[in-house]
């Protein structure tokens, strides 16, 4: 889902998915802070359908030729939400880790401000491309 | 816009942590009170948690696994009575003992009350928190327009 209109380029289409991607991540984490009291909730995550968790961790540009770079990042529509691995269930049935959220969201947030960074300087690159192409 | 949903859920977290928190107290501040209107000593009493859809839920994709929903507010869907029966404590001169001197004390335990207290307080908080990093990533998307 590009909301930019293509203006620039799939690295900004890409960009703008990383930024949907934590998005729903926090929405992700609001559900579990919310019901870390009740029975039976089980904590969700998400992650893309085609387990391509990996790419956003180790994400980077690829350079395909001397002069252009490739992002690669799956759709938006590609999301899913999922449990996430390693939490007990409480004798409730409730498996939400309080501090493990937390920590969740204090990283998602750091990552949002870095791929903001990402989409302003990829903005600011494309404006001064065209003023300095006048 | 997701991020908004984010913060009707936070929200409902914060409400139903609240109304924990009051009946909490309401169990502290009772938990000697040996008559009541209704008669016989106070009843503990306690919140029941429940999932709730709030604000509006964007379909997110065309299947999805039903290992876990999507992410969902919280109500408190009824305020329990707890059934346990009253302390019974031998205090024959107390003006509520009965025939056989003994005082019927409110099914409360104190250490157990104060303990979901700081449980009920530390998730107000964090939903509280929740609500400013929404609130913040909110900004931050909107700083996008004004380069």
């Amino acid at each position: 889902m590009s909301t930019s209109g293509g203006v620039g380029g799939p690295e900004l289409a890409s960009m703008e998915g990383v930024l949907d991607f934590l998005a729903e991540r926090q929405r992700a984490i609001t559900s579990n802070l919310a019901n870390v009291d009740t029975p039976g909730y089980q904590a969700l995550d998400v992650r893309f359908r085609q387990q391509l968790d990996d790419l956003l961790e180790g994400w980077r540009l690829v350079q395909t030729s001397k002069d252009h770079f490739q992002s690669e990042f799956p759709e938006t529509s590609a999301i899913e939400w999922a449990p996430i691995p390693g939490l007990v269930d409480g004798p409730d049935g409730n498996n939400v880790e309080l501090d493990r959220e937390l920590l969740a969201m204090t990283l998602n947030r750091l990552r949002f401000q870095m791929a903001i960074q990402g989409v302003t300087g990829h903005l600011r690159a494309i404006r001064t491309a065209i003023r300095e192409g006048q | 816009m997701s991020l908004l949903n984010a913060i009707s859920i936070s929200s409902s977290g914060i409400t139903s942590q609240r109304q924990r928190i009051e009946t909490i107290v309401s169990n502290l501040a009772n938990a000697r009170t040996t008559r009541t209107p209704q008669g016989g000593p106070y009843r503990r009493q306690e919140v029941v948690f429940e999932t709730t859809a709030v604000g509006r839920t964007r379909p997110f994709a065309e299947e999805l696994e039903a290992r876990v929903g999507e992410p969902m507010g919280v109500r408190v869907s009824e305020l329990r009575v707890d059934g346990q029966p009253p302390q019974m404590a031998y205090d024959p001169d107390h003006p509520d003992a009965n025939e056989q001197g003994y005082v019927a004390f409110p099914n409360v335990n104190p250490v157990e009350e104060s303990v979901n207290l700081i449980s009920a307080a530390r998730a107000f908080e964090a939903n509280v928190t929740a609500v400013t990093v929404s609130q913040r990533l909110i900004e931050r998307s909107l700083d996008l327009g004004r380069l």
